[in-house]
């Protein structure tokens, strides 16, 4: 007769595999914290010098040693924003087409050179932006903008072909692929009698879309461009070939500017000081946080959104 | 209690009706007239093309890729499928409810009625709802949450709320496809009471699986069967007492008494 108490071993097995997730899952805790903590430890000479002055003071003066980052924020958050605004609205339209539009010899081909996108290395995307996109943006794009929305401050001013917006455009071209692959995704998994339902209501394929498939893939389209507005706030070699790296807060968008990212990559080298050093780490500690903020940010946004429609699920 | 517009005779059938999807022949000339302001069943085993002919009457069949029709369908003797017959206006004479409750779960209660409604507003069209989900029996049960998810409703009112959807374009004509397959046995009687009460309004066409269920609702009753390639064809359609009890032809008799599908 067998005993039921005999086989003891399958037991340790799955305490030892319990244990292995459990470390891996400490594994990346720790990862976090050491990095927030030795950038923390980094900063403190800057920290104790400048204190949160650095967050809203305008001086990167690496001579006179005076540092504030808010030029910095203002670069980084604003490029990126300009890049998940015209990622957001050009990936949602690419994945509407791809998932509802496009004849399936046309959807392939497309979806496939949407994600050899994002496969480009984003220092390709950088010469690309410096040799033909800034020209353009000086000899065309900026022009035709000044002379039709030149009322609006952020269109005013000389174009440099380097700066704030072509930051924007360039970026968002990095993201567009992920906006549109996992939107098209999410879109495919709404039910075909959801389009049915609303086609034999007398909707047309687009009223379609636009009133019932988008809405109901909204949480899931949210969410890519959310991830893809992380990827936009860290990219760093991009952004530095073609925003102009000029520390300073200006109104028009053509103006050149710099981000977090980009001057912790062109300075980095040349630190020669500790305060120098230090406030660059610094700046990677500042960067960790405004993409946990904005993040987090997003996701109140989301949650308050969908507040509604989650609670009656 | 807000009545509904007077009811119109509708007459609609199809002539030589062949549907394809891709290489797939899926309904064989398929000749069959429905009777106006009364319930006719499609029955049949799976595959033999009765929900393909349902989605040919309101020319949703079309929308998948690949997807074509030869053949008349007429609508008061309007082919719907000549070239100058808009499908939205047909659709919107030719309802359809579907065979698992789709309310839109981004809508509320009150705008998933009203989503076909693209011309009223206002007074106009807050009466609109309530009359479309008084003809349903969902009225009471819903009117003091009008404004919240159709998620938090049970099957059977989904179910309804979907008709009440299809109702308050005021179409002419009502599709059902196996209305009542997802539905507990309760919610499922609801619905057929349901059917029954519209058919003094509304030419309905119900596709089901259930025998006892068309024996139920039904005035008249198609029977379909695919042949050796697949295809669907039509058997035999009469009166719904005449098919289960004096069934003309062999197969019919066979799937009636069960002993096959």
């Amino acid at each position: 007769m067998r005993r039921l108490g005999a086989r003891t071993g399958s037991k340790i097995v799955d305490q030892i595999f319990v244990a292995v997730l459990l470390g891996a899952a400490i594994v990346f805790l720790a990862i976090i914290l050491g990095l927030a903590a030795s950038l923390v430890k980094g900063s403190l000479p800057s920290l104790r010098t400048f204190g949160f002055a650095f967050l809203w003071t305008s001086s990167w003066n690496p001579v006179t040693s005076i540092f504030g980052a808010l030029p910095l924020i203002y670069g980084t958050v604003i490029s990126s924003l300009i890049a998940t605004v015209l990622a957001g609205v050009f990936g949602i339209f690419a994945a509407v087409f791809l998932s509802d539009f496009a004849p399936a010899f046309l959807a392939r081909p497309l979806s496939f050179m949407i994600e050899l996108l994002a496969a480009v290395p984003s220092v390709v995307f950088g010469l690309w932006g410096l040799f033909v996109l800034a020209p353009a943006m000086r000899n065309t794009i900026d022009p035709a903008l000044q002379r039709t929305l030149g009322f609006l401050p952020i269109f005013s001013g000389p174009s440099y072909g380097v700066g704030l917006l072509t930051a924007g455009v360039i970026l968002a071209l990095m993201i567009i692929p992920t906006v549109t692959a996992i939107s098209r995704d999410v879109l495919t998994t709404i039910p075909a009698d959801q389009r049915e339902a609303s086609m034999s209501l007398g909707a047309t394929k687009w009223e379609t879309m636009m009133k019932v498939v988008v809405p109901a893939a909204r949480a899931g389209i949210f969410g890519a461009i959310i991830l893809a507005l992380g990827r936009a706030l860290g990219e760093t070699i991009a952004t530095t070939m073609v925003i102009g790296n000029r520390p300073e807060i200006a109104v028009s968008l053509f103006a050149p500017s710099y981000t977090l990212a980009s001057v912790i990559a062109n300075e980095f080298t040349e630190a020669t000081s500790d305060i120098y050093l230090s406030a660059l780490i610094e700046l990677g500690l500042l960067l960790l946080i405004v993409s946990v903020v904005v993040n987090a940010l997003a996701r109140i946004l989301m949650w308050s959104v969908f507040r509604g429609a989650r609670s009656a699920r | 209690m807000i009545e509904l517009a007077t009811p119109t005779r509708a007459s609609l059938e199809s002539r030589e009706l062949n549907a394809y999807y891709g290489d797939h022949h899926a309904l064989a000339d398929v000749t069959l007239a429905f009777r106006p302001l009364a319930v006719t069943a499609l029955i049949g085993p799976s595959g033999c093309g009765k929900t393909t002919f349902l989605r040919t009457l309101n020319r949703i069949h079309e929308i998948a890729s690949g997807a074509r029709v030869t053949g008349q369908v007429l609508l008061d003797e309007e082919n719907v499928y000549d070239p100058s017959v808009d499908p939205i206006a047909l659709r919107r004479r030719v309802g359809m409810v579907f065979q698992r409750p789709n309310p839109f779960p981004t809508l509320s209660i009150a705008d998933n009625v009203s989503s076909g409604l693209t011309k009223l507003r206002g007074e106009k069209r807050q009466e609109a709802v309530e009359r479309a989900l008084r003809a349903v029996g969902l009225w009471d049960e819903v009117s003091d949450r009008l404004r919240s998810s159709p998620l938090a409703l049970s099957g059977g009112q989904q179910q309804r709320l979907c008709m009440a959807r299809a109702l308050a374009v005021e179409p002419e004509v009502l599709l059902m496809d196996e209305p009542t397959s997802a539905l507990d046995p309760i919610s499922s009687a609801n619905i057929e009471e349901l059917i029954r009460r519209l058919s003094d309004r509304y030419t309905i066409v119900i596709v089901t699986h259930n025998m006892q269920q068309a024996a139920r609702v039904s005035d008249f009753t198609a029977f379909m069967l695919a042949d050796e390639s697949g295809s669907g064809r039509l058997i035999e359609s009469n009166e719904t007492n005449q098919i289960f009890f004096h069934p003309q032809d062999r197969r019919t008799e066979d799937y009636i008494s069960g002993r096959f599908g």
